[in-house]
């Protein structure tokens, strides 16, 4: 499980992803990420001036431009029955649509090359200012990121894994998506692990676990204790990237995956939030 | 704990339910606890019997159950007020999602039959779940008198089979699971759900038909389990069913599928996964809604 003192934050949100209870876990399967590994790395390389000086080796390394040839060689071609091809609207009904942006949303599949998802809410996005938390608000409760249900409104995201199997048709939203513009403006970190095939994990600000404590506020902990305060809604938002030897991008393992059933002309199931911590009933028609 | 003044709580202790919680999750992991060798399992382990720690301890006592600290078998629950019904009971209706695949005995994959996902619970804690319709062109379980070019071999997935439920787990809502920031409130889940499907059960009769002392080292003689399967030669293409074999019945030797199912907070929909024991294999989604009562 993740411990609070695991010392490479970039680990740890990969770690807490993948134990989540939705179906992250099918998206954790490259060899760089290593789910349950010894993350001690760091501390011992902390001393190892030929280590910590060395420069992460490119041919090796991830770069973004190889995550993003990874996230788009793993999304299979959608495989999608005709009937389902188009335009749909829906509408969320109980008491959980109210943790979603908006109880409308906008399906499009198949529709000249677009497989897309969006909740009919404002769009108008903050602006991305790097040194800012994006999508991300403190408040007395604590930081929340997004609406209750992990769902950006007015953000189309692009969906994958698009199939149709009989008359369900199913896809994958990474919920991270709509940080990824954020993601791509922060500055990544090479930091010394061991246990990488480079020798490095990569991150934005300072090293070590996230940590938060009420009204003290957030911090970045190293295995030997060393905490740096770090802004709780940066923070958060930070979790919602992946980084690279020069950059990051949106974190591909937070999945939601939706399935919806086509009966009587109508697509028909549930959307859940992510975690699957509840869920809403969903009906989606023709406009 | 909180004691209600002239209640008995045999079963509501702590202690003893974090016992049954332990064994529970055992008998869940699939792997059996051996102090000084091999130990034979039991009909309950063997056989399926749906409520998983039911009778363990040789009986239950009637009490009162609080909900944050209920057993999780339901056959336990069963004999606590407070505890039981527990919203899972009822029938559940739903789909796999993706392409849905599950691991057969010899590490290979095989898709779902396809169709709609059937779950029910009774009040009585015992519990079924089936795949898609059983079809005139469906395989059957295979054995003396079935046709081996129209039966399916031990352990595949048989559409419309009703598989009963196996070592069902109920653990109620509340907080748990993996926060993203140390120092953050655990996050509120819904009613958990985890249950085996033992894929050998079509073909049951196979083994259990006999004592355990009739099979020869374990491989047990097939014998007819459908009915339906009109067109059978007797005796043509069936194949021996290998059995394991406890100190009361044998069953045949195939792989069990392991569920989760969360509920959500309205108590109308189930969602969950199969996750295969090969941990290469991605897991398999699962979404059920509510169709009816008990």
């Amino acid at each position: 499980m993740r411990s609070a003192h695991r010392p490479v934050w970039a680990q740890a949100w990969v770690t807490a992803s993948c134990l989540s209870i939705g179906l992250a876990s099918q998206a954790c399967r490259g060899d760089r990420w290593i789910i349950a590994g010894d993350w001690l790395s760091e501390s011992r390389d902390a001393g190892l001036p030929s280590d910590s000086d060395a420069a992460p080796t490119a041919e090796v390394c991830p770069t973004v431009a190889s995550l993003d040839a990874e996230r788009q060689g793993g999304n299979p071609a959608p495989d999608v029955d005709a009937r389902f091809a188009g335009v749909w609207r829906g509408n969320l009904g109980g008491d959980a649509a109210a943790g979603f942006p908006s109880a409308q949303i906008e399906l499009r599949i198949a529709d000249g090359g677009i497989h897309s998802l969006r909740f009919d809410a404002p769009a108008a996005a903050p602006a991305l200012e790097p040194s800012r938390g994006y999508l991300c608000t403190q408040s007395a409760d604590g930081v929340r990121c997004a609406t209750p249900s992990g769902y950006v409104g007015g953000y189309s995201y692009a969906l994958e894994a698009v199939m149709s199997r009989g008359d369900v048709l199913s896809f994958q939203i990474v919920n991270s998506d709509p940080w990824d513009g954020w993601c791509r403006l922060q500055a990544a970190q090479a930091w010394p692990d061991r246990t990488q095939p480079c020798g490095y994990v990569f991150g934005a600000g300072p090293p070590g676990s996230d940590n938060i404590a009420g009204a003290a506020g957030c911090a970045r902990v190293t295995a030997d204790g060393a905490a740096t305060a770090i802004d709780c809604e940066v923070m958060y938002a930070l979790q919602r990237c992946r980084c690279a030897t020069d950059g990051c991008v949106a974190q591909p393992a937070d999945v939601i995956e939706v399935g919806l059933r086509l009966t009587d002309g109508l697509l028909i199931g549930s959307l859940w939030y992510e975690g699957d911590l509840d869920a809403a009933g969903v009906t989606f028609a023709r406009p | 704990m909180p004691a209600l003044p002239g209640v008995r709580l045999s079963k509501g202790h702590p202690i003893g339910w974090a016992a049954t919680c332990c064994a529970v999750l055992v008998a869940c992991a699939g792997d059996r606890i051996v102090v000084g060798g091999e130990r034979p399992p039991a009909v309950t382990e063997l056989g399926g019997d749906a409520d998983a720690g039911a009778g363990r301890d040789g009986g239950t006592s009637s009490g009162v159950g609080v909900r944050e600290v209920c057993p999780v078998s339901p056959g336990e629950r069963l004999e606590l007020l407070g505890c039981w019904p527990t919203r899972q009971v009822g029938r559940w209706q739903g789909f796999w999602l993706g392409l849905p695949r599950y691991e057969t005995a010899d590490g290979a994959g095989r898709e779902f039959p396809p169709g709609d996902v059937v779950m029910r619970l009774g009040a009585d804690g015992a519990g079924t779940f089936s795949i898609g319709e059983r079809t005139p062109a469906a395989p059957s379980a295979c054995g003396p008198g079935v046709d081996a070019g129209v039966c399916a071999p031990v352990g595949e997935v048989l559409g419309g089979y009703v598989y009963r439920l196996q070592q069902i787990r109920l653990e109620d809502a509340g907080e748990r699971g993996t926060p993203r920031v140390a120092g953050e409130v655990l996050p509120r889940a819904g009613e958990l759900m985890e249950f085996e499907l033992r894929l050998g059960e079509p073909w049951d009769a196979s083994c259990n038909n006999g004592l355990p002392a009739s099979c020869q080292g374990g491989v047990c003689p097939a014998a007819r389990t459908d009915e339906t399967a009109g067109a059978a030669r007797e005796g043509l293409g069936a194949p021996a069913v290998s059995c394991r074999c406890g100190v009361d019945q044998c069953v045949p030797d195939a792989p069990t599928l392991a569920l989760a199912l969360t509920m959500s907070e309205d108590g109308q929909a189930l969602r969950g996964a199969y996750r295969p024991r090969d941990v290469r294999l991605p897991a398999v989604g699962l979404e059920l809604v509510r169709v009816g009562g008990p």
